[in-house]
């Protein structure tokens, strides 16, 4: 099992992206990098790869979409969890039952956000997960 | 040169920025408007004339096959690209046979979607690299094996936009208002569609339709 490494404000954050539409990294992507400047993102297109590379990687966050090819996002959170359980998870869905919600967290994942409501919330969430090492003006913008 | 004038369609509207953010900075490419459905999609088509419509192969009312297929009906010069999460021949055979002239997978759609628009526009067929072999391997197995054909077929354009509509769970009265039909008359549709596809329920009919890419599974 792997803890947490320690958090400065000089470490080398990076965020693990899982999500099958490429158009949808990329999106996250370009806000992360405006949000954290000099963040490492990594990318995922599957459950299956994310936790390979949560688990080479040790990445300070977890992005991770619930609709996946092959496994789902809420297994692989589990198996992430199982590995790295420190390690926090954001679920991204356009899922909005509460069902959803409660599969998340009982997966392990400490947020759960609507697609929808990225915009508005996931600069907040991912800013109170990596102690306040935001996130630059522009993130209330978006 | 004057520009490439694209309209967007997806029922995320992170999807939409981000496709307009791929997009938007081109000097060749403005995108016009987006719609949240294939029928929005549809009515933006016919009055804005896009060049290249990019339309979500999964959206709630009319899916991006259906909307296709009322595009190129409507205004054949407008160059139709899929976007879709599908690789089987089913779905791409569907697609083309809509009129698209485009047809790429979200697992590589940012890095193919400005080269598909220029692609289309110039009088060419895109297709995701999955997407071509899967299209060459159907054309040399074609001389021994049946000709890819859909189920769906067998329902006229109608009948399968009222499929959608049932799977969607609503209700005759709503699909009437929407297609400007009495509820009897959605009734009817209902009653032969299911009786033209060999399902029993309403239960089969959703499963038919989510297996077939109808509607999503989520």
């Amino acid at each position: 099992m792997r803890t947490r490494k320690a958090s400065t404000i000089e470490d080398h954050l990076s965020i693990l992206i899982c999500d099958d539409h490429e158009v949808l990294r990329h999106l996250l992507r370009a806000r992360l990098e405006n949000w954290f400047d000099g963040a490492e993102i990594l990318e995922a297109a599957d459950g299956e790869a994310a936790i390979t590379i949560a688990a080479e990687r040790n990445p300070d966050v977890i992005i991770m979409d619930i609709a996946l090819p092959g496994m789902n996002g809420i297994d692989a959170t589990k198996a992430i969890k199982r590995w790295s359980p420190d390690t926090p998870v954001v679920i991204l869905s356009v899922h909005e039952l509460d069902a959803y919600r409660d599969e998340a967290r009982n997966a392990g994942a400490l947020h759960y956000i609507a697609k929808r409501n990225m915009h508005s919330e996931l600069s907040a969430v991912l800013s109170e997960l990596l102690d306040g090492r935001t996130a630059s003006a522009e993130s209330s913008k978006d | 040169m004057s520009s490439i004038r694209v309209l967007l369609a997806d029922d995320h509207a992170i999807v939409l920025d981000g496709l307009r953010r791929l997009l938007e900075d081109k000097p060749d490419i403005t995108v016009i408007a987006d719609a949240a459905d294939g029928r929005e999609a549809v009515r933006l088509a016919k009055k804005l004339e896009p060049d290249v419509a990019i339309l979500d192969i999964a959206m709630p009312a009319l899916n991006g096959i259906e909307a296709a297929a009322q595009i190129h009906a409507l205004r054949p010069k407008i160059r139709v690209i899929i976007l879709s999460m599908y690789s089987t021949r089913e779905h791409i055979y569907r697609a083309l046979k809509a009129g698209a002239w485009g047809y790429l997978l979200k697992e590589s759609a940012a890095q193919e979607v400005l080269k598909a628009v220029r692609e289309v526009t110039a009088g060419r067929r895109y297709l995701s690299e999955k997407v071509s072999s899967e299209v060459l391997d159907a054309f040399l197995e074609g001389s021994d094996h049946a000709p890819i054909e859909s189920p769906l077929e067998r329902l006229s354009a109608r009948e399968r936009e009222i499929l959608q509509l049932v799977a969607e769970g609503r209700s005759s009265s709503e699909i009437g208002k929407l297609l400007f039909l009495s509820p009897k008359t959605v009734d009817t549709y209902r009653s032969r569609l299911m009786r033209k596809l060999g399902v029993g329920d309403l239960a089969a009919l959703v499963r038919f339709a989510i297996e077939h890419g109808v509607v999503a599974s989520s």
